[in-house]
């Protein structure tokens, strides 16, 4: 018997009676969602029409251009579905009810495995899918990719495409507790991320970024030469190139080079699952009984109050508030899930700083001055609300089973709400604008637009926070317990959605006053653009109060109204 | 005293409880039995105030749960049928934790812990975290969390259910001394012999409804079966 299409029939049956089951509220919640959803997805291949559709008109550098954005684009989702599918792991793989359940009856670990395995696969790639569509849409569109296309792109491309880095997240979750058996987790988790760093350093030195900020200030064939010597460390031997490749092969004259790329992605993709099967049906049960072991064999008792007891917190906060707050600082380090992730974004984040020392200080340009500072606060805008959805929206469903004890206590709801809130706006504000402030220090940005950008980052871990914080408790998942998985969830999904665009529209309002003035600073003959500086003030202030008041609102209705 | 005065709750239109009308006074062990789905869980969530009644009114000590939510809590103590707790912390931490959340000084938790956890014989286990512990040390941790703030008012769902025999003894022992010292308890439970053997009175609910509460000589005349046990009187009660 097939028992992997017999657990996954009734998968599909459990998912079809949560459907039907659906209460109103849910049945709205999850309309309003998938409208979401929708609109972000059809904004993106807008978005990203627009951008190929301008850069095809560029002449001789245009095309290039966008091979690179598609490259690069499909390089941060292969490395986002890596990371997503490890996460996602642990719970689905691993500190799961439902495979410990599965561990009990009478079947091959092997089909088990393959079961759980395609359930982690399917949780971690939806999500990012709805990235990744529609930059190959928008590429198709402007490059003219006919219909079987892409039929050819979704069925040979895309499937290799995301079960690669599945077949790879997975195989590092199980060498992680494999080796857990040995080594302590905390010890395994550093080495594997300092392997990272080492990696991401490698890469990023070989990928030339200071070049291209040296040359992009010379002229456009400048650029061109350099667009093109990158072909060379564009690492021809990663999926994400693969891919690039066989959409500039679609959009032109399908060749050899098609069915060579095709091939490597399936071929690839062929030897990783056989890697990862075998690996798994000689190590998966072995690795899950050192997860269960980690859970259930005596370990030493912890230091007595080893961290800050919340009668360290200051004392003008209220006593159950400080409870709460001593209670979350406490489970965040001792909760691998959560500073593992940390890490791997502030690494990034250091990296990133680390790469800015190339930025030449002496630029003089005006115009690339102004464009550059909002790359950048494009960039600490994203990487905000990549933080935000990730870390502070999971918070409120991290309370979990154990909510009825505060519940039943005499702390009220809201305070609880709020503690959520302001933990998580002074942890975010600060390490927002430490972040701008490196950054700005690097691009050598100082006085006003200094100042701008501190306001300007305050205002938005203001607007992140609330909207984290307010979706959080709109959409709990108390009975989730990875917050990896919490975050990636049609309600983690849509908050990510939502901060996205109140990134891009915080940027696109801000940025416009700041191009005018960046004019009016190069041509004297020009009127300061007043008008357009307070049409922009109010822009702002409209976007910021709607996505700080809303969610709050509407979370706060939601928990204090709510059944526990 | 624990009060619920024409108590009604819906999920969405299935109704858990209906037209409760109940009153348990000082010093008093009330138990509440009922087949699987009567509405047990949902009575004493209500009264420790994680769910709220659609209509009607829960009072403890004459305070009202939904009108001043706050003081009516630090009135009640309330341990779950499902012990869960955040299983990356310590007995001790959780107990500090849940006394913060009363608003208890440092010093007195101290004391009352060591107090409780003498008196549930944890003390080897209260420095590990509770991702070790069994159902039965996780039952203990609740209950000494439930008692840490010593409420008048203790309601407690299926208060045996994982205590091996010793513990469950002790539990049997507290409940019936701390009714003893004029506080109200009110249990939940399947088990008809700790009814039989721990309660001053019993209620029996079905299908949301109350079909009768009393003593154990009065729910024997109601059913007009004078020498029966417990378990015949609750089937046929159940049954009619």
């Amino acid at each position: 018997m097939n028992f992997v299409t017999h657990i996954l029939r009734f998968r599909i049956i459990g998912v079809l009676a949560f459907f039907r089951g659906m209460d109103v509220e849910r049945r709205i919640r999850t309309i309003v969602g998938a409208t979401v959803l929708a609109l972000f997805f059809f904004g993106a291949l807008f978005f990203f029409w627009y951008l190929f559709d301008y850069l095809s008109k560029i002449r001789e550098i245009g095309i290039l251009l966008m091979d690179r954005i598609i490259s690069l684009g499909f390089l941060a989702i292969f490395l986002m579905l890596v990371i997503s599918n490890t996460i996602t792991a642990i719970s689905t793989l691993y500190r799961s009810g439902e495979t410990t359940d599965l561990f009990h009856r009478p079947l091959p670990h092997r089909q088990l495995f393959i079961a759980r395995f395609l359930d982690n696969l399917l949780y971690s790639t939806w999500g990012v899918l709805v990235l990744g569509v529609p930059i190959i849409l928008a590429y198709g569109i402007v490059r003219g990719i006919s219909w079987w296309g892409y039929l050819y792109e979704f069925c040979f491309i895309l499937l290799p495409f995301t079960v690669i880095p599945g077949c790879l997240g997975v195989g590092v979750i199980i060498f992680v507790y494999l080796a857990s058996g040995h080594l302590k987790p905390r010890t395994v988790v550093l080495g594997l991320l300092a392997l990272l760093s080492l990696v991401i350093v490698i890469y990023l030195n070989i990928g030339q970024t200071s070049t291209l900020s040296r040359n992009i200030l010379g002229d456009w064939r400048v650029l061109n030469s350099f667009l093109g010597s990158l072909s060379a460390t564009s690492f021809p031997f990663m999926p994400h190139f693969w891919v690039s490749q066989t959409l500039r092969q679609l959009a032109g004259k399908p060749g050899i080079d098609l069915l060579l790329y095709t091939f490597a992605l399936l071929s690839t993709m062929l030897v990783s699952v056989r890697l990862l099967f075998r690996a798994a049906e000689r190590y998966y049960y072995v690795s899950w009984q050192n997860s269960y072991g980690h859970a259930t064999t005596p370990k030493k008792a912890v230091r007595k109050f080893s961290l800050p007891a919340f009668f360290g917190l200051p004392q003008w906060l209220p006593s159950d508030f400080r409870s709460v707050l001593a209670k979350d600082l406490k489970l965040f380090i001792r909760e691998p899930a959560q500073w593992a992730q940390f890490l791997i974004l502030l690494v990034l984040l250091i990296i990133y700083l680390i790469n800015l020392r190339h930025f030449p200080g002496n630029m003089t340009d005006k115009f690339w001055r102004t464009i550059i500072s909002f790359a950048n606060f494009a960039f600490t805008g994203f990487i905000l609300a990549t933080l935000a959805v990730r870390f502070v929206y999971p918070n409120i469903s991290l309370e979990g089973r154990a909510f009825w004890a505060i519940a039943s206590s005499p702390m009220p709801i809201k305070r609880l709400f709020w503690e959520k809130f302001f933990s998580a706006f002074i942890i975010f504000a600060l390490l927002a604008e430490i972040l701008a402030f490196i950054s700005n220090i690097m691009l050598g940005l100082t006085g006003y637009m200094m100042i701008l950008s501190f306001f300007s980052i305050l205002l938005m871990s203001v607007a992140l926070t609330s909207l984290s914080v307010g979706m959080g408790a709109v959409f709990p998942r108390f009975d989730e317990r990875n917050p990896g998985r919490i975050a990636s969830s049609m309600g983690g999904t849509i908050t990510t959605v939502i901060s996205l665009v109140y990134v891009c529209l915080a940027v696109i309002i801000i940025a416009l006053p700041a191009y005018r003035y960046s004019v009016y600073t190069i041509d004297g003959t020009i009127d300061f653009p007043a008008r357009e500086f307070i049409i922009s003030g109010i822009l702002l202030l409209l976007l910021n109060a709607a996505t700080i008041v809303i969610p709050i609102r509407i979370g706060l209705k939601s928990i204090t109204e709510r059944d526990f | 005293m624990l009060k619920f005065i024409e108590v009604s709750k819906k999920f969405g239109q299935q109704p858990a409880v209906e037209n409760l009308n109940l009153e348990i006074g000082q010093g008093e062990l009330f138990g509440f039995l009922g087949p699987n789905g009567a509405g047990k869980t949902t009575t004493i969530k209500m009264a420790a105030g994680i769910l709220k009644p659609t209509s009607g009114r829960i009072e403890i000590d004459g305070i009202d749960i939904q009108n001043q939510p706050e003081r009516a809590k630090t009135l009640i103590g309330y341990v779950p049928d499902s012990p869960y707790l955040y299983e990356r912390l310590t007995a001790r931490e959780y107990l500090e934790f849940i006394g913060g959340l009363y608003g208890i000084s440092k010093p007195q938790i101290d004391l009352r812990a060591e107090e409780l956890f003498d008196l549930f014989g944890m003390n080897g286990w209260v420095d590990r975290r509770c991702e070790q512990y069994s159902h039965g040390m996780r039952q203990k941790v609740v209950f000494a969390a439930a008692m840490l703030h010593r409420p008048p008012t203790l309601v407690v769902d299926e208060p045996m259910v994982g205590l091996d025999p010793q513990s469950a003894r002790i539990v049997k022992d507290l409940l019936k001394e701390y009714a003893a010292a004029g506080n109200t308890v009110f249990i939940s439970t399947h088990t008809l012999s700790i009814a039989e053997e721990l309660c001053d009175r019993i209620g029996i609910i079905n299908g949301g409804r109350l079909v009768a509460a009393g003593k154990l000589e009065q729910l024997r005349s109601l059913s007009e079966q004078s020498e029966a046990s417990l378990e015949s009187l609750f089937l046929k009660l159940i049954n009619n």
